[in-house]
C-alpha cells in the first residue's frame, strides 16, 4: 500500500426531478454510478486514462451524467491505468508494474452487453442480457514483462474500440493476467478475455429507491462499496495488494474480491473466481475474483477463498460480543486482516497471504467509525445488528458517515 | 522467545502400573528442569516419608514418593537473590516465572491434599484418586518493583528437600517484602474471583493415568521463556495432553506487561465453547494475566482458529514450487464476560497445522506434530530437535538436547 488514501465517498443517487421535469429512472442511476467512477478515476493523480468509448451514438465528448450534455450512453466503457514510478515520479510505492481497469455499463432494454461498442464484452459470462436491467461490469489486467501494456484496443480517445482479445501479452512480454479468473488459462474466456464481474445493478423490481456508493483508494488499491437500494446492504469490489505469506514470493501480489450482487459480509469458504465466468455471490464458485497462480504468465489467475477466525466473528457464538476489546484501558475495536487462499482443487490451492487495506471486524454498528473520528469505516450487515461480521475500510477523518446526498459525493 | 531451544523428548515409561508411570513423568520433568541452565530450584519435598535425598525414579533408591513436589524458577536477567543471571538471559521477559509440580498415587490411600503436599487441589478436588497416578502443575508470575527479592512469590518454608508449603501457596500481600505487589497464579481459579483465590493451591493436569497399566510417552520442550509438556497415555499417538506456559505476541497496539499464557488440554485444542481456566478450577486448565495483579489477576482464556485452512483441501500449500505446509499461530483471547474480554495476541512457540500424519515433522525435523492418529485433522506443532523421529525411543531418559 502506498500513497495518500483518497476517495469519493457518500455518493448518493436519488430519484429527483431533472431540470426538464423528468425523474431519474433506475437505469439512469446505473449510468450515474458509472459516470461517477469515471470522474473519480479521471482526477486520481496516479491514474491515466488509456481508452474510452462514450457509448452508442456518442462522441468523444460523451463523458457526462445522463441529464447533462454529452452523456455516457449505453455500452460506454473506459480503461484507466494505475501508474508506477515510471509514469509518475511521485509514486512512492513498491509496485513495479501498472495495473489496468476496464469499466462498462449497459442497459439491456437498448442493446446487449456484448454489442458495439462494448464488444467483445460479457458480464457474468453473459453478452446478451435483455429486459429491464442495467448493470456495471469491471475487469482488471496486468501485463507481464516487456512494455507492460496489456491493452489491445485501438482508435482515438472517446471513440476507441476494443481488441479481440481485449487484453494481450505486452510487446516483448511473456503473458497477461486478467481478473476475474475466467479470462485466464482453463477459463471460458481465455480466448477473448472479455468477461467482467458485476459491481452494480438495478432492475425494474425497484424503481423508487436511491443508491449509495463509496470509492476508496490509494496508489495501489481500489475499493468500491455500493448500497444499491439504500437499505444498508452493501456490496464490495476490492482489487489490490495482499501481503504474501512468509517465505512465499509473489511477483504480482494482487487480488480481486468482489461480492457481485451479494452483500457483505464476504462469504467465508466460497470460491471467488469461477472458470466459467458466472455465478452470483452466494454460489461457489462464483465470478467474483481471482489471484495469480505461481508462474502467472503460464498459469494465470485462479479462484480464491477468504478466511476468518472462528468464534470472533460467529454471530451464533457466545463470544460474538468480543468487540470492542476490553484488554485496552479504553476499549478498542479489533480489526483483522483478511486471509486469502488460492483454490482450484486439485492442482491449485494454498494459503497466499492476507489483505490489510480492507479488514474485518464485529460487534459494531454499520456505517460508523472504529473510533469516534477515526480513519476506518465499518460497513455491512444491518444497522440493527452488531453481532455480524463487518468490513472496515480506510475513511477520511473529515467525513461523517452517512451525510452525503449528492451524486458528486465527497472527494478527499 | 529467548535462549537456546532445549528438551528432554520422546521419553517412554512402561512400568506396567498406573501408579509408577506417572512417577516416571514426574521424575523426568524434575530432571529436565534441574538441568535447564536458566532455571533455579526453589523448593522440594521428596514426598511422604521422604528425605532430601528422595529425588529418584520409583525403582531406584530414594525415589520421589507420593505427595512429592518441587518448585523451579525460570529466571529473567536477575536471580531471586538480586544477583545478575550468570547464564546471561537474552529474552524479552523482565519478570521470572515459577512452576510447581506434584505427584500422587491413589493406591497408598492418600488424598491429593495430604501432607507434605498440603494445601493442594487437583482440578478443584482434594480427595483420593484411588485408581490413578497423577502429576499436577501450577505456574506463577510474581509482580515486584525491585528485581530479585520482590519477585519471590513462593510462600513455603524449610530446607531444600523437605520444604513445606505455605498457605497461601503463593504470596499475595503487597509490600511484603518491599516492592512485592502480588502473584499471577495459574490455573485461573487461583486468582481473584476464582474458587482458590485464598490458598492458591489448585493444580492442573500433566498426566492422569486411571486404571491403565500401559505405557506413557512424554516430552518436555523449552527455551528460556516458554515450556511445553506433552504426555500420551498408552503411547497410541492419539491421546495427547498438552501443557503450554509461555509467551505470546501481543496484538498490535496493545501493551501487556506479562504476555504469558497457560493452556492445558487434550489435542487438538478445543475452540468451540471451551474456556481454558474456569473460575471453579476444573479442567481444562489455563489462564491469561491482566495487567492489574491485585484486582484482576489471571482470567479465563479461549483460543481461535481459521476454518477453511483446516480442511483437507487446503494443505499442503501448492502456492510453493515445492509444496509446503502452513503452520498457523494460535490466537488467544481473554474471556470472562462481561468485564474481561478481548483479543490478546498469538502464540508462536506452539502452532497448528492441518493434514499432517501423527508424528510428522517439518523438513529438517525442527518441528513435530501432535494430535490424533488420523492423517487428517488438526495437529499441534512444537519445536523439535532436528534429529529424533517421534516414538523411536523406548527409554524413560528419552533424548536430551541440545
Amino acid at each position: 500500500m502506498s500513497g495518500t488514501i483518497r476517495g469519493k465517498v457518500e455518493c448518493y443517487f436519488g430519484f429527483r426531478n431533472t431540470p426538464t421535469g423528468t425523474g431519474a429512472g433506475y437505469r439512469d442511476i446505473v449510468q450515474e454510478v458509472f459516470t461517477a467512477i469515471y470522474k473519480y478515476f479521471k482526477v486520481h493523480p496516479n491514474m491515466t486514462e488509456v481508452a474510452r468509448h462514450g457509448g452508442i451514438g456518442s462522441t468523444a465528448s460523451s463523458v457526462n451524467y445522463w441529464d447533462e450534455s454529452f452523456p455516457f450512453t449505453n455500452n460506454a466503457w473506459f480503461v484507466f491505468k494505475m501508474n508506477t514510478v515510471t509514469e509518475n515520479p511521485l509514486y512512492i510505492g513498491t509496485r513495479t508494474f501498472p495495473w489496468y481497469v476496464l469499466v462498462q455499463w449497459n442497459r439491456d432494454d437498448q442493446a446487449s452487453f456484448g454489442s458495439s461498442p462494448g464488444n467483445p464484452g460479457k458480464c457474468e459470462n453473459n453478452a446478451n442480457y435483455s429486459g429491464n436491467n442495467s448493470r456495471i461490469g469491471i475487469q482488471f489486467a496486468i501485463g507481464i514483462g516487456g512494455d507492460q501494456n496489456p491493452w489491445n484496443g485501438t482508435g482515438t480517445l472517446g471513440q476507441n474500440v476494443k481488441g479481440s482479445p481485449v487484453w494481450k501479452t505486452p510487446t516483448g512480454g511473456t503473458g497477461v493476467i486478467v481478473y476475474p479468473r475466467s479470462n485466464n488459462v482453463g477459463g471460458a474466456h481465455v480466448t477473448n478475455k472479455e468477461n467482467t464481474s458485476h459491481i452494480f445493478y438495478r432492475d425494474s423490481g425497484n424503481t423508487t429507491s436511491p443508491s449509495k456508493v463509496h470509492i476508496i483508494m490509494d496508489d495501489d488499491n481500489f475499493v468500491f462499496l455500493a448500497d444499491p437500494t439504500y437499505i444498508d446492504q452493501w456490496s464490495l469490489c476490492y482489487f489490490g495488494v495482499f501481503v504474501p505469506r512468509p517465505d512465499l514470493t509473489f511477483e504480482y501480489p494482487y487480488v480481486m474480491l468482489n461480492t457481485i450482487t451479494g452483500y457483505l459480509p464476504i462469504l467465508r469458504g466460497n470460491v471467488y473466481g469461477s472458470t466459467n465466468g458466472q455465478g452470483w455471490c452466494n454460489e461457489s464458485p462464483n465470478n467474483g475474483g481471482g489471484i495469480p497462480a505461481p508462474n502467472p504468465a503460464v498459469n494465470g489467475v485462479r479462484g480464491l477463498f477468504m478466511e476468518r477466525y472462528q468464534l470472533l466473528f460467529d454471530s451464533s457464538s457466545p463470544y460474538v460480543f468480543m468487540n470492542p476489546n476490553k484488554y485496552f484501558d479504553t476499549p478498542v475495536f479489533d480489526e483483522y486482516p483478511i486471509p486469502i487462499a488460492m483454490y482450484e482443487y486439485p492442482n491449485w490451492y494454498g494459503y497466499a497471504g492476507q489483505i490489510d487495506f480492507i479488514k474485518e471486524t464485529s460487534g459494531s454498528e454499520t456505517r460508523c467509525r472504529t473510533t469516534g473520528t477515526g480513519t476506518r469505516y465499518v460497513v455491512g450487515g444491518s444497522t440493527s445488528l452488531t453481532n455480524v461480521v463487518k468490513l472496515s475500510v480506510p475513511w477520511p477523518a473529515s467525513v461523517n458517515p452517512g451525510i452525503g446526498l449528492t451524486r458528486e459525493g465527497i472527494v478527499f | 522467545m529467548g535462549g537456546t531451544l532445549r528438551g528432554k523428548i520422546d521419553c517412554y515409561s512402561n512400568s506396567g502400573s498406573q501408579y509408577t508411570n506417572p512417577q516416571a513423568v514426574f521424575k523426568g520433568l524434575y530432571d529436565f528442569l534441574k538441568s535447564h541452565p536458566n532455571m533455579t530450584e526453589i523448593a522440594r519435598h521428596g514426598g511422604s516419608g521422604g528425605s532430601a535425598s528422595n529425588i529418584n525414579y520409583y525403582d531406584e533408591a530414594n525415589p520421589f514418593n507420593h505427595q512429592a513436589w518441587y518448585v523451579f524458577r525460570m529466571n529473567d536477567a536477575t536471580l531471586e537473590s538480586g544477583a545478575a543471571n550468570p547464564t546471561g538471559y537474552s529474552g524479552p521477559r523482565t519478570f521470572p516465572w515459577y512452576i510447581y509440580v506434584q505427584f500422587s498415587r491413589g493406591d497408598v490411600g492418600q488424598d491429593w491434599n495430604a501432607s507434605p503436599a498440603n494445601p493442594s487441589y487437583y482440578e478443584a478436588q482434594t480427595g483420593t484418586y484411588w485408581n490413578a497416578g497423577i502429576v499436577g502443575v501450577q505456574f506463577c508470575i510474581p509482580v515486584g518493583t525491585i528485581a530479585g527479592t520482590s519477585e519471590a512469590p513462593w510462600n513455603g518454608g524449610g530446607t531444600l528437600g523437605t520444604n513445606t508449603k505455605g498457605s497461601p501457596v503463593w504470596r499475595t500481600t503487597a509490600g511484603t517484602p518491599t516492592g512485592f505487589q502480588g502473584s499471577f497464579v495459574f490455573p485461573r481459579s487461583n486468582s481473584p474471583g476464582g474458587s482458590h483465590s485464598s490458598a492458591r493451591q489448585n493444580c492442573s493436569n500433566i498426566v492422569n493415568i486411571n486404571g491403565y497399566g500401559g505405557p506413557v510417552r512424554y516430552s518436555f520442550i523449552a527455551d528460556d521463556d516458554s515450556l511445553v509438556i506433552l504426555t500420551n497415555v498408552g503411547d497410541d499417538a492419539n491421546t495427547w495432553t498438552m501443557n503450554y506456559f509461555g509467551l505470546y505476541t501481543p496484538r498490535t497496539g496493545l501493551t501487556i506487561n506479562y504476555p504469558m499464557v497457560y493452556l492445558q488440554w487434550t489435542l487438538p485444542l478445543a475452540v468451540g465453547n471451551t474456556v481454558y481456566g474456569s473460575t471453579g478450577g476444573a479442567y481444562p486448565g489455563g489462564g491469561i494475566p491482566l495487567n492489574a495483579v491485585a484486582t484482576d489477576g489471571v482470567r479465563q482464556v479461549i483460543i481461535s482458529r481459521y476454518n477453511e485452512f483446516f480442511n483437507q483441501y487446503s494443505s499442503p500449500n501448492k502456492m510453493f514450487a515445492t509444496e509446503k505446509y502452513d503452520e498457523f499461530r494460535i490466537p488467544v483471547i481473554v474471556y470472562e464476560s462481561p468485564t474481561f474480554f478481548g483479543y490478546a495476541g498469538d502464540i508462536d512457540f506452539i502452532r497448528e497445522v492441518y493434514n499432517w500424519s501423527p508424528n510428522d515433522m517439518t523438513t529438517g525435523r525442527l518441528r513435530a506434530a501432535w494430535g490424533t492418529n488420523t492423517p487428517f485433522g488438526i495437529k499441534l506443532t512444537t519445536p523439535w530437535n532436528g534429529v529424533t523421529s517421534p516414538r523411536s525411543t523406548f527409554t524413560r531418559a528419552g533424548v536430551t538436547f541440545p
